[in-house]
């Protein structure tokens, strides 16, 4: 026990030693502003936001270490890009790790114990950091073009959410902790030091900063979008991303109280445990304050990308998108109606049969906003003439084709017969990727590719580079994916170290699947090098940036 | 901040920091590794112990038998063990504090082929306690315990039994060379007292070789232990028989046993402080089932309702349990999964739906193991002395019967649900045809409710009542259910396989 009491002084020292090095971080930041604030007056600027607008702000913001201590919108969009792109590669390095170990059916490389650590971290990072961190980038980094705002002035905000973010993921990263990415009590309470449960306790404190930290983020977001755009951008006129933007940030403020208070309970069940346990009765509910945030996160991590999509197919193809009001309603009910269906994670729960039906049939609705938004997009591309395809246009579409196969297999498993057989295999894992490859992943680094003349400061990425990162990585998620949704309907469990032989064909499948998607980000990182090393050759304007701009003859527009 | 070098400093940064993130997280801290305290210099006791390691367990001896030793140290020992490779296998001494493996222990010595190479190892003990010793890759037949007491004397008495103790039990055992029997108990009965029974051993010499009976605490045949009758005492003439009364005044397990038989004789006593129901206690080693693989054993508290599984296996359940429960569980080895069950209102668990992977076959879950011995007498079955007496089980029990032919007739047993007998639905158990003097038979009580055990040969003298309980809570109670590792506690929920060919039962 006094072991035990060491080791949380020990651990509580080093996390208030980090807390207080970013605090002062924060100071030196801080006080950089008000350096700005000389400079504002003595160009005789009344508002400091006004100055920062017109010097650094609004502009096209380049790849470097000022994103990181300017704190206009753009730098922090850019911040918020690049950080979420390394969590992108370190998650990405435990996802395949965790794929080799899988190379034979008892745990070869890894012990039970690090597996778990490292699935645990790969989702959790990936949810958060990635798939949350870059949307929450694009959209600092494109709303005030597509808004036109008038003023930055919430830099402070901004900049406090983000490294809360940043500490509450690292704060995770350095938890080594293995509950899974739902936190469910009591295993996460109770696992031991050797299964990888010994700072448990570190990820429940981190993920609820990062909480805390987006919560601070959205609703600056919110601000920027409701008071700070200019008089001229009628609600109308918002572009279908911002409309994105606004569900995405109405889902996080509604969804994520419950789950904030389930974590400050859970901490508190460390050191005394009163909340979670079979004592007082309420140990499922944590499932539900979780689920109640777990499904609007998973739509959080696609809404902002279905909204980028809309910005960049009419690129591409020369014309509006199809239809604007499908594209706002199809978003909106996407929000409604997700949040309704988070009872389909726990149909095998004991819910009760009228609430498996009930969830069961809000699940199937999502269909119906989910193929508003899809028929846009096949037919806003069916009524082009002419369909650049481009890198970032490849990605779009092979981010369409992927969310329908996760889509189907999302409404075949929330029937509930399907569902008690499926739970629990890797039907799940093969649904979700498809999704998150495809979407999250695959529109993060369309975005990218056209932003990025911008940020290289005028420099073109070589195409073929591009391309083999995107081939890679398209035909690598299929076959990684599918490959999982085949063993799972023959029963392969998820999220374990290891496997029945019988399942090994199905492993290794996925296993070469996530091997070629691991090639094809080292052809991103070659692209960024070799790209960067030529000289800047166009000018550093991107179209995403640009509302309205249909046809690209932007010279740094993406090929 | 325009360099060409961005991209390059960009990327290598990328795989850098994701590299670096990997290997920390492979890092798992094991912030409670157990050390032993260095060696003192000014040390004064000093013990020598010789383990031979062989992959059944560690034994004192060469040879078949492989009896785990309890070792009893007195506090402030240097203890240097000498370990003799016996079968060529790679061993671990390992020693940790408390009664189990944990996996933060420490390794106090390794060793390989050849056969017979011996290695040293030095071992100090300064805190009075349990603590566990074993090896890291044989952990569930090489494990044996050590107890280090403030005083130690070279061998373990049983308390002496007060003036004017009532003796309450009186048990007589024959010593057989295959054997220590008990006429209605069978070879090496098992043994239930309460707490605190005074019991009057009379055991008789039934061979020509020379006999003893000892008892020690704890689960293993020991070299601390009570010599209760020598070879003296019980001579070398079949029908010599002398007694011994045992003041068993501590709750546990007690082990007896032939010290010129030890491959053949060695039963338990298990002295429990309450008025548990016999019949719900479990050995430690369980009872092997045959024709079914059995997958570790542990013990079951039948008075605690947490349960913990020892799923060391590394193969993966997809545990889905029906009714109040989390979701699925997968259970994974070595790490542990536990869950609670809260009930809303009254319900009663359903265990025997684990669904293994292939879906071919089927895996029952038991959460319980009951040995009964059943005697056949003219008048009725005498099960522990008492005449159809009936029996209650909980619900997911598997209740290994052994029918003793005490009548020289045929006798069977069978059961069926009701509380009449039903010749339609019975299911015979166990059956000795009159030249046969025992045989076996399990049932498993998956189901709630009442049962009838009747014998098919006499159903009217030989008949009584079983009554399952239902497993589960009533309206506001709770109920633990832990699952863990090896690192974790032993003992159980219990999985067994219904189908050993389609089982994966080589990696138990
Ligand atoms: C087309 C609409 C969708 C439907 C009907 C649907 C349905 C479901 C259902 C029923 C489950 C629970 C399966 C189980 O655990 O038994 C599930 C799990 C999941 N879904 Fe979806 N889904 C849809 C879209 C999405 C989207 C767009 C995403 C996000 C990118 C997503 C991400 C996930 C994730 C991450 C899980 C697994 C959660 C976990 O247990 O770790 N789903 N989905
Ligand atoms: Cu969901």
């Amino acid at each position: 026990m006094s072991a035990y009491v060491t080791t949380l002084t020990i651990d509580g020292a080093i996390v208030a030693i980090v807390s207080i090095i970013i605090f002062a971080l924060y100071l030196v930041l801080n006080s950089r502003k008000d350096l700005i604030s000389k400079m504002a007056n003595a160009e005789g600027y009344d508002s400091e936001g006004q100055f920062v607008r017109d010097y650094v702000a609004g502009k096209p913001r380049e790849l470097g270490l000022s994103i990181f201590v300017n704190d206009d919108a753009k730098s922090l969009g850019m911040r918020y890009i690049v950080t979420s792109l390394f969590f992108f590669f370190i998650a990405g390095a435990f996802g395949l790790t965790m794929r080799l170990s899988l190379t034979s059916p008892n745990p070869s490389l890894l012990t039970p114990d690090e597996y778990n650590v490292l699935l645990t971290e790969h989702a959790t990072l990936m949810i958060y950091m990635w798939a949350v961190g870059s949307a929450l980038g694009f959209g600092y980094y494109l709303l005030p073009s597509h808004l036109k705002v008038f003023r930055d002035i919430r830099g402070v905000f901004s900049s406090i959410g983000y490294w809360l973010w940043l500490l509450g993921g690292a704060l995770i990263l350095v938890s080594h902790s293995s509950v899974r990415w739902y936190f469910y009590p009591p295993l996460s309470l109770q696992l031991n030091q050797n299964g990888g449960g010994l700072y448990a306790w570190l990820s429940v404190l981190g993920i609820e900063i990062l909480f805390v930290g987006l919560i601070i983020t959205s609703i600056t977001i919110l601000f920027i979008i409701l008071f700070d755009r200019s008089p001229e951008v009628k609600r109308n006129q918002f572009t279908l991303f911002t409309w994105s933007i606004i569900f995405t940030i109405i889902m996080i403020l509604v969804s994520s109280p419950p789950i904030m208070v389930g974590f400050a309970l859970l901490f508190y069940d460390y050191f005394n445990p009163i909340f979670f346990t079979a004592a007082s009765h309420s140990v499922l509910l944590f499932t539900i304050l979780f689920w109640f945030w777990g499904h609007p996160i998973v739509y959080i991590a696609i809404i902002p990308y279905f909204g980028l999509i809309y910005e960049i197919i009419p690129k591409f193809t020369g014309k509006q998108i199809f239809s604007y009001k499908s594209g706002v309603i199809g978003l909106g009910l996407l929000l409604i109606l997700s949040e309704l269906v988070w009872g389909h994670h726990l149909f095998n729960s004991g819910l009760g049969f009228a609430w498996v039906l009930f969830f069961s049939t809000t699940s199937f609705l999502v269909v119906i906003p989910s193929a508003i938004t899809i028929f846009n997009y096949i037919a806003s591309l069916w009524s082009a003439e002419r369909i650049r395809i481009t890198t970032p246009m490849l990605f779009v579409i092979n981010g369409i084709i992927d969310f329908i196969i996760g889509g189907v297999v999302g409404v075949m498993q929330s029937a509930f017969p399907v569902n008690a057989d499926v739970h629990g295999t890797y039907v799940i894992t093969g649904h979700f990727h498809f999704i998150f490859l495809g979407i999250t992943t695959g529109i993060s680094f369309a975005a990218f590719y056209m932003l990025f003349p911008t940020l290289s400061g005028g420099r073109k990425y070589d195409v073929k580079l591009a391309r083999l990162h995107f081939y890679f990585t398209a035909a690598g998620s299929m076959l990684m994916s599918s490959a999982w949704l085949l063993g799972g309907f023959l029963g392969m469990p998820r999220a374990t170290a290891g496997y029945f032989p019988f399942f090994q064909p199905y492993q290794l499948a996925s296993i070469a699947g996530g091997f070629i998607i691991g090639i094809g980000q080292i052809f991103f990182l070659w692209n960024m090098g070799k790209s960067w090393l030529k000289a800047p050759s166009v000018d550093n304007q991107n179209c995403l940036e640009q509302v309205n701009v249909i046809s690209t003859e932007m010279t740094g527009g993406a090929q | 901040m325009n360099s060409k070098f961005v991209g390059v400093a960009f990327a290598v940064m990328l795989v850098a920091v994701a590299g670096l993130s990997l290997a920390y997280e492979l890092n798992i801290p094991e912030v409670h590794a157990f050390k032993l305290p260095p060696v003192p210099s000014d040390a004064k006791i000093y013990r020598d112990v010789t383990l031979y390691a062989e992959e059944p367990g560690w034994d004192a001896n060469l040879g078949p038998a492989k009896t785990n030793p309890t070792l009893v140290f007195q506090v402030g020992t240097v203890v240097n063990f000498t370990v003799i490779e016996e079968d060529t296998l790679p061993h671990t001494l390992a020693i940790n504090p408390g009664p189990k493996e944990l996996s933060n222990a420490d390794i106090v010595l390794s060793i390989g082929p050849p056969q017979y190479s011996v290695v040293h190892g030095q071992a100090y003990f300064n805190k009075i306690g349990v603590y566990t010793y074993w090896c890291t890759v044989h952990p569930l037949t090489m494990v044996g315990l050590i107890y280090v007491n403030k005083t130690v004397s070279t061998s373990y008495s049983l308390p002496k039994l007060p003036a004017n103790y009532p003796v309450n039990y009186s048990q007589t055992l024959t010593i057989n060379s295959n054997g220590i029997a008990n006429r209605s108990k069978g070879l090496d009965p098992t043994l239930y007292y309460p707490t605190g029974s005074a019991v009057n051993f009379t055991i008789t010499q039934n061979t020509t070789t020379n006999a003893s009976f000892n008892i020690a605490y704890g689960s293993n045949v020991s070299s601390y232990n009570e010599t209760a009758l020598n070879a003296t005492q019980l001579g070398r003439t079949p029908g010599k028989s002398a007694s011994f009364i045992a003041y068993l005044k501590s709750p546990g397990e007690y082990t007896y046993w032939d010290q010129y038989n030890v491959a053949d004789t060695v039963g338990h006593i298990y002295v429990a402080n309450n008025s548990l129901k016999r019949s719900l206690q479990v050995t430690n080693g369980g009872i092997k089932l045959s024709g079914h693989a059995r997958f570790q054993l542990p013990i079951v508290n039948s008075t605690n309702a947490v349960f913990t599984l020892n799923d060391s296996s590394h193969i993966y359940y997809n545990f889905s349990i029906s009714g109040y429960s989390f979701e699925t569980l997968n259970i994974s080895g070595n790490r542990s999964i536990s869950f609670n069950f809260s009930f809303i209102q009254p319900a009663s668990l359903l265990f025997n739906q684990i669904k293994p992977v292939s879906h071919s076959n089927s895996i029952y879950v038991y959460l319980y193991m009951v040995n009964v011995s059943v005697n056949a007498t003219l008048t009725g079955y005498v099960i522990d002395g008492i005449v159809n007496q009936n029996l209650q089980f909980t619900q997911y029990t598997v209740v290994n019967f052994t029918l003793n032919n005490t009548d020289s007739l045929n006798n069977t047993i069978a059961i069926n649900p009701g509380n009449a007998e039903n010749s339609s639905s019975s299911i015979i158990v166990a059956y000795t045809p009159s030249s046969v003097s025992s045989a076996s038979g399990y049932f498993y009580f998956v189901e709630a409710g009442n049962y009838t055990m009747w014998d098919t040969y006499h159903p009217s003298s030989n008949v009584l009542l079983i009554t399952v309980i239902s497993f589960g809570g009533s309206a506001g109670s709770a109920l633990s259910v832990r699952i863990s590792s090896i690192d974790g506690s032993i003992s159980g929920i219990q999985l067994m396989s219904a189908d050993v060919m389609s089982c994966p039962s080589k990696t138990y």
